[in-house]
């Protein structure tokens, strides 16, 4: 279903464009080779029927990790709590679909020892996809 | 007054709360995660756990 993508481009030009994360070096759509912290990307989510008798529909589990190499996890606990801030104003209107509704679920921050600082805001998603007539 | 009506419920909560720990538990878990049964309900446990819940989908969706 192309509205799931469209919900992943959607994502990464409003996250990109909110001044709130603008220390962000970057939002990708797939775990990136190589990005300079700290950086964000759009995990991988579960998505499932959510379908009417008349609509075709999806429900995601949109997953958005943040990465980050600073020495505490202030920076980090900012920037979730900016992108779930800016994920509550994502636009409606996707190319090929809408948003029924936008849930916050959860957000975890945890530290590996060998490795950054990672962040997830998780979110509950309901597209239904346009419907050519 | 509605002590019958209260014991029926939380019996039927039991009853609910009871199936989904079985179903849980029959879940096959993500590699290196064991799940163990608890009164409550169950528990996830292995290493590295929260930052596998980060950076695994699958984990993140245990139980859906």
């Amino acid at each position: 279903m192309s509205a799931v993508m469209d919900l992943q481009k959607a994502v990464v030009a409003h996250l990109s464009a909110d001044p709130a994360l603008a220390e962000l070096m970057g939002v990708y759509d797939g775990p990136p080779p190589r990005a300079a912290f700290p950086y964000a990307v759009l995990g991988d989510g579960l998505v499932t029927d959510w379908s009417t008798k008349t609509e075709a529909g999806r429900e995601v589990r949109f997953a958005v990790t943040l990465w980050d190499d600073g020495e505490v996890p202030a920076r980090l606990h900012r920037l979730t709590d900016a992108v779930e801030a800016a994920m509550a104003t994502l636009p409606r209107t996707l190319a090929d679909g809408r948003i029924i509704s936008l849930i916050f679920l959860r957000t975890l921050i945890a530290r590996d020892p060998a490795g950054p600082w990672g962040g997830l805001v998780e979110h509950r998603i309901r597209i239904l996809q346009n419907q050519e007539i | 007054m509605f002590e019958r009506i209260i014991g029926t419920a939380q019996a039927v909560a039991t009853q609910t709360r009871n199936a989904q720990i079985e179903r849980l538990v029959q879940v096959t878990p993500p590699p290196g995660i064991t799940i163990t049964r608890t009164e409550e309900g169950v528990v996830l446990s292995g290493q590295r756990l929260r930052r596998r819940l980060i950076t695994d989908p699958t984990l993140r969706s245990f139980g859906r």
